[in-house]
């Protein structure tokens, strides 16, 4: 009975209280401590390609990105392109780049509707 | 009372389309109300506060492809779901909503309301048999088993009403009501125990067993999509109406409050309504608050409970006879 | 301690049953698990045991291929899953289990003959054997002749797609009625086959591919290969690196014992009572957000550290939220767990013993429902359990009620440990300078942890390179799950969601292996010419 008791009390405290769920679109949909998503910054890049070859998710492509001078030569080089739909969030591309060139900003991608 | 009032009283008010309507507005008090208890939010966006939603999900189940699994019982398959929309429909047909010039007003008709009851079910438990998979098989089982251990409550709460009124129509214990105040009055037990049969007659936790979505997927509509399923959920919305409306007339002086009469019924109309919400907001709150019985706790629990609270009532009622 | 390099026990293949029994006889009771190794020409076995107070014995056989071993059911009755899994990966035969005949983990179609942990299985030629026209993947239920049971009884399929599973498992339940005659599970149908495609990426990437092992305990699969392998490289993480690392350890538990307590009110049909658990343990969520920065996949666990430091006012906004979570969560579940209802929807269903416990060798929580304190925290204590004061909580009974009780006395012990490990974080940087790239020198090491579901136990072999040799993880639910279909028997189908899902099972992180098509990242895309295709079967 005790338990019937309180289960009312609950009920009706919860109903009170109004709902914890929020209506969609969201207020800010990355919290303060999120990872956040990876960003590339071509211009700091110099195309060493760690962070494709640590990616967990196999989500950074390098792609041709025109050439860079080497001493005097011209070469051609590849930088880093994210496919944010394998990537993980993981941001261990942002920890292993030598230039500092990719970072982790507080934004995300929703699946539907728009960006925040 | 001639042929086209009782048609119009069959197929508008009180009878298909104000049930129908009624039923949808009922759903979507339940899903807000379950919701809030829930801490969530509820419909929202379809509608002003999201009370179209269940009309919604009405037309969007409607074109939805339709899956019959092969060597369905194409006529019970198509023709079960009708009649369990049907059987509310035309029991509310005899509910006196607003005045009696609008509702088929037989001198038997609370009696015939017995024989629509098992109708109902046997509509859907042909939807059931109609298909034989395990899930249906078993709900249909376990849905059988529900309605003769409800059934008997319901009835005799029934009865008691008509034992102390005296009645055989709606129209004899609304006029009763009219004299001596609300039946609720004198059978408060007889009215909780009716509240409780309701709960399981609608398959509403915790006597949601026929369709136990963790045990038995949809139970006996699981093999149903589309049209089928579309016409067994309004089924249900509709039989919560004519529950209430039953329990309201029985029990809560059906369309009995001040103002009586006034505005050609329209307040009559108002108050049937009213109180067919805040029983349906009741049985739903209840709902909530629950988990499922065990099936082999189901009898026990029914009987158990409801039967000594019907017996006591029964003393009463004589004692109120005897007295009165 | 909870994790060491491996020191082998060798013995001869038809000596197994013998030296196995030897070693019980020496206090090694319980069969953690039975892993198996290409060798070359033979395949290597090896049978991790321990002993309930702490201690692991390693006793390995080799068998040439396509041999027989003979199987140890007679000494530990739960050894036929771990037999079933090595046929499975390994083609190798058990002489003397009565299951050979039937896949644990592959689909009914997989080759025969091409056992996907061999390390000269081609993907690309199981693919063309799979793809083969004529080839029919359909798992049908693996009962013949129901006769057997009586003429009134039907199989009612429970799964893969069920509305009480989360995730996909296949039942086979044989009810008379409302009572269950019989239950019979089959498992697999979600191999990703993270075993094997471990051993394709380098250490650090492994961490991430075995965290989505789980999606609920994922830290503690990361935690858990991370220690085997500072095994391997004599490696120790900073005290401070420890502390944070049980402190999520610590908040995974709870986030994965609340989830599991709401959904027995959802298994009950109380969904009412789920959606207030979820409320409640939304704080958690928001905690783990904040110390690792993901609510699932946390991903803080790194070779030598953890990724991220919790410093100063984050560790606060943590001790003042996890009180708060302690008064909100101690007042709901105490309201539940006096509701008659409840207790009468728990108390003495899916009833099991201890002797069953044992000899299934059954871990974590389901474990200690019986009475047995097997908790690897306290009878190993890794990462910083050693310094931290708590108590094992047990049941008496081994019930789903008991289990209710369990679970919440760990979720408040675990509150403790929180607020001790916020009062007493040691100073120092838990974070390692560069992430780990390096190759680690040949060796194998195993690890345990105390994951929310019971004992993980992973197992790594270096053959030092930049990617392990081979990767073995017996996940919590593996070890449980035989215990629900023995708990089935003989309960009604009203109780089946709640019995199976008493060892709160994790069936994705049982299934684990399958090839995985390395290298051409080819997938099969269905073109709506295909839908339409499959529609008109119908
Ligand atoms: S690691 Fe940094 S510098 Fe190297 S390719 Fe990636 S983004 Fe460019
Ligand atoms: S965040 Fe992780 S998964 Fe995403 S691109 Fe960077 S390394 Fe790859």
């Amino acid at each position: 009975m005790r338990g019937a008791l309180a289960l009312l009390v609950d009920a009706f405290k919860a109903i009170l209280e109004g709902p914890v769920t929020r209506p969609y679109p969201p207020g800010p949909a990355v919290e303060e401590e999120a990872r956040g998503m990876p960003v590339v910054d071509w211009e700091k890049c110099v195309g060493c390609s760690l962070c494709a070859r640590s990616c967990p998710a196999g989500a950074i492509e390098m792609v041709p990105a025109g050439k860079m001078r080497v001493g005097k030569r011209e070469v051609p080089v590849r930088k880093p392109r994210i496919d944010y739909m394998h990537c993980i969030y993981c941001g261990l591309c942002a920890e292993v780049c030598p230039r500092g060139a990719i970072t982790m900003a507080k934004k995300c991608l929703l699946i539907a509707g728009e960006n925040i | 009372m001639d042929g086209a009032t009782a048609v119009f009283a069959a197929l508008v008010f009180p009878g298909l389309l104000f049930t129908f309507l009624m039923g949808l507005f009922f759903e979507y008090v339940e899903r807000k109300l379950v919701a809030r208890v829930q801490r969530r939010i509820g419909p929202l966006y379809a509608g002003p506060g999201g009370v179209l939603q269940p009309l919604y999900d009405f037309v969007k189940l409607l074109v939805k492809e339709e899956l019959p699994p092969e060597g369905v019982d194409r006529l019970y398959y198509w023709l079960a779901p009708l009649l369990a929309a049907a059987a509310p429909a035309y029991g509310m047909a005899f509910i006196p909503v607003s005045s009696f010039r609008l509702s088929i007003d037989t001198p038997y008709d609370y009696v015939f309301t017995l024989f629509l009851f098992s109708f109902a079910v046997f509509a859907t438990a042909a939807a059931g048999y109609a298909v034989y998979s395990p899930y249906t098989a078993m709900g249909v089982g376990r849905l059988v088993v529900q309605y003769s251990v409800y059934e008997a409550i319901f009835a005799s709460t029934l009865a008691l009403a008509s034992l102390q009124t005296g009645a055989t129509s709606f129209r004899g214990l609304i006029e009763y009501q009219a004299l001596h105040g609300p039946l609720a009055l004198y059978q408060p037990l007889g009215l909780a125990a009716a509240v409780v049969a309701l709960l399981a007659k609608l398959e509403k936790t915790p006597f949601d067993l026929p369709h136990a979505k963790q045990e038995i997927v949809a139970g006996w509509m699981t093999e149903y999509s589309g049209r089928g399923l579309a016409f067994l959920h309004i089924a249900k919305d509709m039989s919560a109406v004519w529950g209430s409306a039953l329990i309201v007339a029985v029990y809560l002086g059906g369309p009995l409050g001040p103002l009586y009469g006034a505005l050609g019924g329209l307040v009559d109309a108002a108050w049937f309504v009213a109180k067919m919400v805040a029983v349906y907001a009741a049985v739903a709150f209840i709902s909530s608050l629950a988990g499922r019985v065990r099936v082999r706790g189901l009898a026990e629990k029914i009987w158990g409970a409801l039967l000594p609270l019907v017996f006591v009532q029964f003393l009463v009622v004589v004692a109120l006879r005897w007295l009165v | 301690m909870g994790a060491g390099k491996i020191e082998r026990i060798e013995a001869e293949p038809r000596e197994l049953p013998a030296a196995l029994s030897r070693l019980r006889g020496e206090g090694y009771s319980h069969l953690i698990t039975i892993t198996g190794l290409d060798e070359g020409d033979s395949i290597g076995l090896i049978y991790h045991l321990a002993r309930p107070g702490g201690g692991v014995a390693h006793l390995h056989a080799s068998v040439a291929k396509g041999g027989e071993a003979p199987s140890a059911i007679g000494v530990f009755r739960g050894a036929y899953i771990y037999e079933m899994e090595v046929h499975d990966m390994f083609g190798l035969r058990f002489s003397g289990n009565p299951h050979m005949g039937r896949r644990l983990l592959l689909p009914d179609c997989y080759p025969e003959d091409e056992p996907p942990l061999l390390k000269d299985t081609d993907p690309g030629r199981v693919r063309e054997k799979l793809f083969a026209p004529g080839t029919v993947c359909l798992q049908g239920p693996p009962v013949s002749g129901l006769s057997r049971y009586s003429p009134e009884s039907i199989a009612v399929p429970f799964g893969p797609y069920h509305p009480a599973f989360k995730e996909p498992e296949h039942f086979t339940l044989i009810v008379e009625g409302e009572r269950i005659l019989d239950a019979i599970p089959r498992i697999g149908f979600v191999h990703r086959g993270v075993e094997k495609a471990a051993e394709q990426r380098s250490y650090l990437r492994d961490i991430f591919l075995l965290e989505r092992i789980c999606g609920i305990c994922s830290m503690h699969h990361g935690l858990t290969f991370t220690l085997a392998v500072e095994k391997l490289l004599g490696l120790e993480a900073p005290e401070r690196a420890e502390y944070i690392r049980t402190l999520v350890a610590e908040l995974e538990r709870i986030h994965s014992h609340t989830l599991w307590l709401g959904l027995v009110g959802y298994w009950m049909g109380f969904e009412t009572m789920f959606m207030w658990v979820l409320t409640v343990r939304e704080t958690i969520m928001d905690l783990i957000e904040l110390v690792s920065g993901n609510r699932v996949h946390k991903s803080i666990v790194t070779i030598g550290g953890v990724r991220r430091d919790v410093e100063g006012e984050k560790l606060r906004r943590v001790g003042e939220k996890i009180r708060g979570f302690e008064k909100e969560f101690s007042r709901l579940i105490g309201d539940i767990l006096s509701l008659d209802e409840f207790i009468e929807r728990t108390s003495g269903i899916g009833s099991y013993t201890a002797e069953d416990a044992r000899a299934l060798s059954t871990v974590g929580p389901v474990r200690r429902a019986v009475g047995d304190p097997y908790d690897i925290r306290k009878v190993e204590p890794y990462c910083a359990y050693g310094d931290l004061d708590f108590k094992v909580v047990t049941g008496d009974r081994g019930d789903v009620y008991s289990l209710v009780q369990v679970r919440a006395g760990e979720v408040l012990e675990s509150i403790h440990m929180v607020e001790q490990i916020v009062d007493h974080m040691p100073p120092g940087n838990p974070v390692p300078k560069r992430p780990f790239m390096g190759v680690v020198k040949p060796g194998e090491a195993y690890a345990r942890t105390e994951a929310p579901r019971g004992e993980l136990f992973h197992y790594v072999r270096s053959a030092g390179k930049h990617s392990p040799d081979r990767v073995k993880v017996r996940t919590p639910t593996l070890a449980n799950i035989m215990l629900a279909a023995h708990a089935l028997r003989g309960q009604t189908v009203s109780d089946v969601p709640l019995v199976i899902t008493m060892i709160d099972p994790c069936f994705s992180c049982m299934d684990r292996v399958l090839v995985a098509d390395a290298g051409s990242g080819r997938r099969r895309i269905l073109t709506e010419a295909d839908f339409h295709r499959m529609r008109r079967r119908w």
